[in-house]
């Protein structure tokens, strides 16, 4: 299996440097059309609100975007990205196929893949001609090219990097438990102070592939579509793992939070002992803000944690494709990628692939404060890869199927 | 034509001029129906299996029995109709008792003076400061530990989110009780109330039981739609849903929208059956709701022919007159935590106050601005627009809605189906007319939602309104234009200003179909607060619950001054009107 996954990224990069190679040359003209098309235009960009800083940080590319093309960006916050496909949708159902009302969109995974299926995406690949993208490397990192083993197609333009990272009190725990047996015991220990955020919320639901992952031994069936013959057989120790837990989670297991933040929250508050974030900055910033105590800090599993790419992706129907293009274009630069990176703004790590960068500009991202609950690369250790997309429905509605009847 | 004496004498001419304009009256009432019609149509179609945009070109079965088969239905089903039926027992009951208790007494003027503001208070705000206050490591927690509790860390156990929903019962009473007391003390305004007490003290009746047996059935039979229209809501709420509820399963109304928000596109057509189930839970409880009317009004009857003269109750239901204003008070106090928090930094459990206190949030306020803008201009021209058009409506033609029961039934439609039930529906329509997410749209949708507490307020001033003012002002040859800005401007500038300020704080709690019409386009200080506060930021939702109900007091503050100050000498003119300043 190792093998086919290594043939499947030997295609695709080699799909994207026929891309590149065609395309390099044409790129900078074109690019400069596109510029002048996009002045004056408004970018209505859906990326999930649920967080401040992140808030912030889009409202600092919108000042600079305004300054230097012309271009006016509206945050809409997403509580839930599924809304804004489900409004790209009901506006296809009426038949507007232009003048849509989103022009960009934060997004990956199983939205993505929603979107490709509903063909609600532009149709025309459009990420491997922006200026920008030479200083990428799918060789390096080939989750770039494919989203949750979904072929991106030059569809969506990567923006930011995610690990699972847990956290944790130290000054309440003295080592937090690091793999899911090691979990399992201190939930059995430390009843009630244990939970996740609710499938199918995001970040749920990547804890339950990580469990999955981790309890499946590399299961080599996860990457591949799932089915009805190996779906409940493949996924039988998550549910014995969730069965023998839940009694002990926060609440009985009976509600669950409904975010990450929300999570994070109740770390604070001491009403837990352990969250996740898919970002490994993420708690050293909210000690920043004094949203957690000081002693707070992360762990990942010995065995990895999962990790996956986030993205940008424009609708069919987009009012101004051209400025939204340019803001993808911008968001991949390596000053916003830089900024982004900077765990006093947002902390999200950068997609950019340092040796294609300048050496100024590579030793910035060097340079660049570690927040002081923050694990290093070294600490952060090897990543899992995501599941195939087509495990995440059935996951979500075996999950709901199981725990959400309320019994 | 309004009871001018050579009525019925009238020139032909005159009379097809008022058929044009009754037909017009009865067109833009019709207009606002339209929105929910439509609605409901693209929700039905749906839930009847058809959307060709994801291949479904047959009509079928299928989306009616993937949402029976959602698991956890029964629970959530069972969950909205225990929060909308307990929460608008609750709240009538409460009403009933405080105006009870306390009317011909100073506290009810007080009260009256406070419910203004406090009704302006949206959904959310409350709810929000719900979570802050009583949440296991909320504010009350924080208060009695370590001190009393000897709790270090919260418990494990807790109200928000609590299973049984009572949290959110208690949210919905908190926001609807006032609403409800306001509405029976205007219906008060115009019953002769000291004779109709002094009858029932001369016939051996208490206090109490001459308010129960006497009073209020009149309130009551004048408020009853109004009093629907909460039970409604209250069983299809989603903003105070997405707080306060639980999540497993969560009430129908967020089942129904989790689905119109699934990821999974095809999940759209179980949730717009689950939107018609909704109707027919609503339906359910009215039901229900019809009953206990029955039984409560043969309860009463049964004591009033016993001859019960109740003198021994008087007591008790002093003491829950106090109970009925706890609601009231855990409100205020939620905003109270709202502030702290809004200011708060490094605030862990269990320390009373935060540790240091920082302007952080507020520096923010910038990305506030586009949101409180838009929520400002968004209502004042909603309300303005629905106040113009209803007064038009009764000046032109005052008895022709009033005399069609289906007109009314039309006017409050929007309020009498579940707003989960046709925004869906709605959305499909306005996008296919290219309009979704403009503030065309929008002024629209929340002048359907404005102009049933428009007319609520403007309906019965202009019933009460004493003709004889405007028979001198005809006699005096003034024209209907004059008559209009000399007589009946300055008499109706109080139910005006009232209704305007109704109309203004509608505007600003809507949440739903901010969010479904707006597109995420045009997004409000509401919307934003309710997203905020969803994902735990509490600092920012903090912020964003103050800058929520500065709006309306503001709105409030101009709107008395300005009447006080322009219109204050007519005052004594005129009687009826949510506001009075008596």
């Amino acid at each position: 299996m190792q093998k086919s996954r290594f043939y499947y990224a030997a295609i695709r990069i080699f799909f994207g440097m026929c891309l590149l190679f065609t395309k390099t040359i044409v790129n900078a003209d074109e690019f400069t059309s596109l510029q002048k098309e996009a002045k004056g235009q408004t970018v209505y960009f859906n990326a999930w609100g649920g967080d401040a800083k992140i808030n912030s940080y889009i409202g600092w590319a919108g000042k600079i975007l305004s300054k230097r093309h012309d271009i006016n960006i509206v945050h809409v916050k997403l509580t839930d990205t599924a809304s804004a496909v489900s409004r790209i949708l009901a506006e296809k159902v009426a038949g507007r196929s232009d003048n849509g009302s989103i022009d960009l969109l934060w997004v990956n995974g199983e939205n993505f893949s929603a979107m490709k299926q509903a063909r609600l995406l532009q149709e025309q690949p459009w990420v491997n001609s922006l200026p920008n993208w030479r200083y990428t490397d799918s060789e390096s990192l080939p989750a770039i090219l494919s989203d949750f083993a979904e072929p991106t197609d030059g569809k969506e333009s990567p923006w930011g990097r995610a690990q699972l990272v847990f956290s944790y009190d130290s000054a309440r725990l003295d080592s937090p438990p690091k793999s899911v047996a090691a979990l399992a015991e201190f939930i059995t220990k430390n009843p009630g102070r244990f939970t996740f955020p609710q499938p199918p919320d995001f970040i749920g639901m990547s804890f339950l592939k990580q469990i999955l992952l981790e309890l499946s031994n590399d299961n080599q069936a996860l990457y591949q579509p799932a089915n009805d013959y190996n779906f409940s057989k493949v996924t039988a120790p998550l549910w014995r793992w969730l069965d023998s837990a839940k009694p002990n989670l926060w609440r009985s297991g009976n509600t669950y939070p409904k975010n990450y933040p929300v999570l994070r929250q109740l770390l604070g508050d001491g009403e837990i002992d352990i969250a996740i974030a898919f970002n490994p900055a993420d708690a050293s910033a909210a000690i920043a803000r004094g949203e957690l105590p000081s002693s707070v800090r992360t762990y990942v599993h010995d065995g990895g944690t999962l990790a996956n790419v986030h993205f940008l992706a424009i609708p069919f129907n987009a009012a101004a494709p051209a400025a939204a293009k340019v803001v993808a274009n911008f968001m991949l630069s390596p000053e916003a990628q830089l900024k982004k990176a900077d765990p006093t703004v947002w902390g999200d790590p950068t997609v950019l692939s340092m040796p294609k960068l300048s050496k100024a500009q590579s030793k910035a991202f060097e340079e660049l404060p570690r927040g002081i609950a923050t694990l290093s690369d070294a600490e952060l250790g090897q990543t899992l890869a995501e599941p195939h997309p087509s495990w995440v429905p059935r996951l979500e509605a075996a999950w709901i199927a199981r725990y959400a009847s309320g019994k | 034509m309004r009871g001018t004496p050579v009525e019925n004498n009238s020139p032909p001419v005159q009379k097809q001029q008022n058929i044009a304009i009754t037909s017009l009256t009865a067109i833009t009432a019709l207009l606002f129906v339209l929105p929910v019609i439509l609605g409901l149509i693209g929700i039905i179609v749906p839930a009847s299996g058809y959307f060709p945009a994801l291949g479904k070109n047959n009509f079928s079965i299928d989306a009616a029995r993937d949402f029976l088969a959602i698991p956890g239905l029964g629970l959530a089903c069972w969950l909205s109709l225990k929060t909308g039926l307990l929460a608008t027992g609750i709240s009538l009951a409460g009403s009933f008792i405080i105006l009870a208790s306390f009317s011909g007494s100073k506290t009810i003027i007080w009260l009256r003076r406070l419910l203004g503001p406090l009704i302006a208070i949206p959904h959310s705000t409350i709810a929000v400061g719900l979570v802050f206050l009583l949440a296991p490591s909320g504010w009350l927690m924080r208060l009695i530990s370590p001190t009393l509790t000897g709790l270090e860390r919260p418990p494990t156990w807790g109200l928000v989110p609590d299973p049984y929903g009572i949290t959110l019962i208690l949210g919905l009473v908190a926001k609807e009780l006032p609403f409800l007391l306001l509405l029976a003390l205007s219906a008060l305004a115009n019953k002769p109330l000291s004779r109709q007490l002094a009858i029932g003290a001369g016939l051996g009746y208490g206090h109490f039981t001459s308010w129960v047996f006497i009073v209020l059935p009149l309130i009551y039979r004048q408020i009853r739609l109004l009093v629907i229209a909460v039970l409604i809501f209250s069983l299809s709420v989603v903003d105070m849903s997405l707080l306060l509820a639980p999540s497993l399963p969560p009430p129908l109304a967020i089942l129904v929208l989790n689905g119109f928000h699934d990821s999974n596109l095809a999940a759209r057509l179980p949730a717009s059956f689950g939107a018609i189930w909704q109707i027919g839970l609503a339906l359910v409880a009215l039901l229900f709701w019809c009953i206990s009317e029955k039984v409560v009004s043969k309860a009463v009857r049964f004591c009033r022919w016993r001859g019960w003269r109740g003198h021994s109750a008087e007591l008790w239901l002093r003491c829950l007159s106090l109970f009925a204003l706890l609601p009231m008070l855990i409100g205020v106090m939620g905003l109270v935590a709202a502030l702290i928090w809004s200011l708060a930094k490094n605030w862990f459990f269990p320390e009373t106050f935060p540790a240091s206190v920082n302007l952080l949030h507020w520096q923010d306020m910038a990305s506030y601005l586009m949101p409180v803008l838009n929520s400002g201009l968004l209502a004042t021209s909603a309300a303005f627009l629905s106040v113009m058009l209803v007064f038009l409506w009764l000046y032109n033609e005052q008895g022709l809605i009033q005399r069609n029961t289906l007109l009314q039934i039309a006017i409050f439609l929007p309020l009498l189906v579940p707003q989960i039930s046709f925004l869906f529906g709605l959305q499909i329509g306005l996008s296919w007319a290219g309009i979704d997410g403009s503030w065309l749209a929008l002024i629209y949708v929340h002048m359907i939602f404005i102009i049933p507490y428009v007319w609520l307020v403007l309906a019965p001033a202009f019933m009460h309104m004493d003709k004889r003012h405007e028979h001198v002002a005809n006699s005096l040859g003034l024209g209907p234009v004059k008559r209009l800005f000399r007589v009946y401007l300055p008499l109706l500038a109080m139910p005006i200003g009232a209704s305007l300020f109704i109309g203004f704080a509608v505007s600003i709690s809507l949440y739903l179909p901010t969010v479904f019409v707006g597109g995420g386009r045009i997004t409000t200080i509401t919307v934003e607060a309710v997203s905020l506060a969803a994902n735990g930021s509490r600092g920012p939702a903090g912020v964003a619950a103050i800058l929520q109900i500065l709006i309306p007091l503001v709105c409030y503050m101009v709107v008395w001054l300005f009447l006080k100050y322009r219109f204050g000498k007519f005052s004594g003119m005129q009687g009826g009107g949510l506001y009075e300043t008596t």
